[in-house]
């Protein structure tokens, strides 16, 4: 069984003053082992953070489950579920806004080991100190503030905090698009020693698909609060089945210019439409290249095979036990 | 819809005249705290027809560069800007304030990175564009409502008549962008600033963008310097690129020559932390430790020294300047392009 399984997740937000209802998360499915990494791409607006927030709890679910570490979280009474979270810590964008900014390093690390219960001033010490280790960061920054440090050092201060309630998922929401591009190396690189040290489980939310490809085993491509397409990553970079996810694979942009400009992209039309009025039938219809007729009634329902999930009418007549792009 | 840029390749042969000529440019801001050394003796010429990238982390003083020689820094920003700006020829460094603002409204289109910031939000767009053809081109109302449909779908604006009458708040960002270009190419400019243009769309929206961008210039022969954080789309779109490292151009020359050629380590750390198409998936990350020098108070010697991996001890007695790599691609760096003598003209 999976280490964290969630099934038919439903989050909805309501606007207060149209009464209008956006379904961020529409029947969202996700499997999550022990020591994996995880990626979750899509644009903004497609439910990824939702789906991140929901599971450790920052938003309510409607429907569904989330099955922790043999836990059924959302049939726990409210009281419990805090606990039953534990160990599934949250890495925000913007460290700066996730760091208190007059306190210093070494009093926010004291501090979340004060909440985990850990009374004894020496041993909180030596976990501070291997933390340290275990992050990459110079002991001299316990006297430092949040202003005082790069963005990647401030980053890794909220890995550090997170990593001393002993996570067995961190939830990375776009861990690395507020740092330059030579300095997401360090994080990244940080993420996965800590998988390969300590076997900590990650979901990557992030929008740069060069960045999750390398990082994540499997990836999800979400659209619109569906996932429209999972799979390995390497195969789903190299023949993504979706034709939105075959869109998003062809914005990543060559460095080679020769290459670059020698291949053929494929640029989508339109507008992302508003969440609170998505599309009927495939809610991806109205941008897609490859468009049906029935795109338009009826929403198409995900296919599985030999590892590979795709939700799109084009593979509803595909016979063979190995699916290939359609489009 | 697919597009290849294939026809890109056969660069438009530049005019014998520039039209952006920028030399020995230095700027210094003046903050609070500090004094800023954001550029230093920077130069770079753009031909018609002819997009310069100019490349750089935050910090590195590559917008800086792009908005100061035509006086667009925002207002508020203390700043002294020396060193000489031809804009087809004419003299910019002695113009009066007058003259800057007619050739800034005439010749110089400019697109920034947040359309929201440079549109007012309490008008309709509509009007907004159509001020600006009155007051650039003098057209009266009807001409400038008929030219202002036209830019929207030029810029690819459907039912560009309704889109008129919305407020800035009403369209999604992407759509915004595009006004945003319409208003720049509304007086037919020389010269296109675009800053970070598709920075804050998502992927797909910025494909479009990106793309729209680069017709245009193309079609409509305009010089561009365009100020990005991303390769990729320098390998797309952009002849000419400049490398800005702690306020200085490190390495220039044609897009083929930098990318495929790199001869500053600068230049080869930031190729080797985008990651490659191919990387195996759960192997580690490239790039580069420390962080860029403080401007306020720079070291001596290359900026880069600390960070570099070629780094000797000359490199920290007196900082490179620009010399030949071959033709047009010129690097600083005491490394891998060695000064030799007859290279001096664009390092003074």
């Amino acid at each position: 069984m999976s280490l964290l399984t969630v099934k038919d997740l439903v989050v909805e937000f309501k606007d207060a003053d149209t009464g209008g209802v956006n379904r961020a998360c529409n029947h969202v499915s996700l499997d999550v082992d022990e020591g994996e990494i995880v990626g979750l791409v899509g644009e903004s607006g497609c439910g990824k953070s939702t789906l991140g927030r929901t599971i450790v709890g920052l938003e309510h679910a409607r429907s569904g489950s989330i099955t922790f570490d043999g836990v059924d979280i959302l049939s726990l009474p409210a009281g419990r579920q805090r606990q039953a979270r534990r160990k599934l810590q949250y890495i925000f964008q913007d460290p700066l806004a996730a760091l208190e900014p007059r306190q210093t390093v070494g009093s926010a690390l004291d501090e979340a080991l004060i909440i985990k219960g850990e009374r004894n001033p020496r041993a909180r010490a030596a976990r501070i100190g291997e933390i340290l280790v275990a992050t990459n960061l110079p002991p001299g920054i316990l006297a430092r503030r949040p202003r005082e440090l790069s963005g990647g050092q401030r980053q890794r201060v909220c890995i550090a905090r997170a990593l001393l309630a002993e996570p067995k998922v961190l939830i990375c929401d776009e861990p690395v698009s507020s740092l330059d591009m030579s300095l997401r190396a360090q994080v990244m690189n940080l993420f996965l020693s800590l998988r390969d040290d300590l076997g900590v489980a990650i979901i990557l939310i992030a929008h740069d698909l060069s960045i999750v490809r390398q990082a994540s085993a499997r990836v999800n491509v979400m659209y619109l609060g569906r996932i429209v397409e999972s799979g390995p990553s390497a195969a789903l970079y190299a023949e993504p089945l979706h034709p939105y996810s075959h869109a998003l694979t062809s914005a990543i942009l060559h460095v080679d210019p020769d290459i670059e400009r020698s291949r053929e992209r494929t640029v989508l039309k339109g507008d992302l439409p508003s969440p609170f009025a998505p599309p009927s039938g495939c809610s991806f219809r109205t941008r897609c290249p490859n468009v049906l007729e029935t795109c338009a009634q009826i929403e198409p329902q995900a296919r599985v095979e030999a590892g590979r999930s795709v939700r799109c009418h084009l593979y509803d007549d595909v016979e063979t036990k190995r699916l290939a792009p359609a489009y | 819809m697919t597009v290849s840029r294939a026809e890109a390749t056969t660069a438009v042969r530049p005019a014998d005249q520039p039209v952006l000529s920028v030399r020995d440019l230095s700027v210094l801001l003046f903050t609070e705290t500090a004094t800023v050394r954001a550029v230093t003796d920077a130069g770079y010429d753009v031909g018609r027809g002819e997009a310069l990238a100019i490349v750089g982390e935050s910090g590195s003083g590559k917008t800086v560069m792009n908005l100061a020689p035509l006086g667009l820094l925002p207002g508020g920003v203390r700043a002294v800007v020396g060193g000489s700006v031809k804009l087809s020829g004419e003299d910019l460094a002695v113009a009066s304030e007058e003259r800057m603002m007619q050739v800034r409204g005439r010749k110089v289109g400019v697109v920034f990175q947040d359309p929201l910031s440079a549109l007012n939000p309490n008008r309709r767009v509509g009007p907004q564009i159509e001020e600006v053809l009155q007051l650039r081109l003098g057209l009266d109302r009807n001409a400038s409502r008929a030219r202002a449909i036209e830019l929207l779908t030029m810029v690819g604006i459907p039912e560009p008549d309704r889109r008129l009458r919305l407020f800035p708040h009403q369209m999604s960002g992407g759509m915004r962008q595009r006004v945003m270009i319409a208003i720049a190419i509304a007086g037919d400019p020389e010269l296109l600033i675009a800053d970070e243009p598709t920075t804050a769309l998502d992927v797909t929206i910025q494909a479009q963008l990106l793309e729209l961008l680069a017709g245009l210039q193309r079609q409509l022969h305009m010089a561009m310097v365009l100020v990005t954080h991303d390769i990729g789309v320098v390998a797309r779109i952009a002849d000419k690129v400049a490398v800005m490292y702690a306020g200085t151009i490190v390495e220039i020359g044609t897009v083929r020559d930098v990318l495929k050629r790199p001869r500053h380590p600068y230049t080869r750390a930031l190729l080797a932390a985008v990651p490659a198409p191919d990387a195996e998936v759960g192997s580690r990350f490239v790039g580069l430790t420390g962080s860029p020098p403080d401007l306020s108070n720079p070291p001596a010697g290359c900026a880069f020294a600390p960070r570099c991996v070629l780094v000797q001890p000359e490199c920290r007695l007196a900082a490179p300047r620009l010399a030949t790599a071959g033709g047009d691609h010129r690097a600083a760096c005491w490394m891998t392009t060695p000064h030799s003598t007859g290279d001096q003209e664009f390092a003074r």
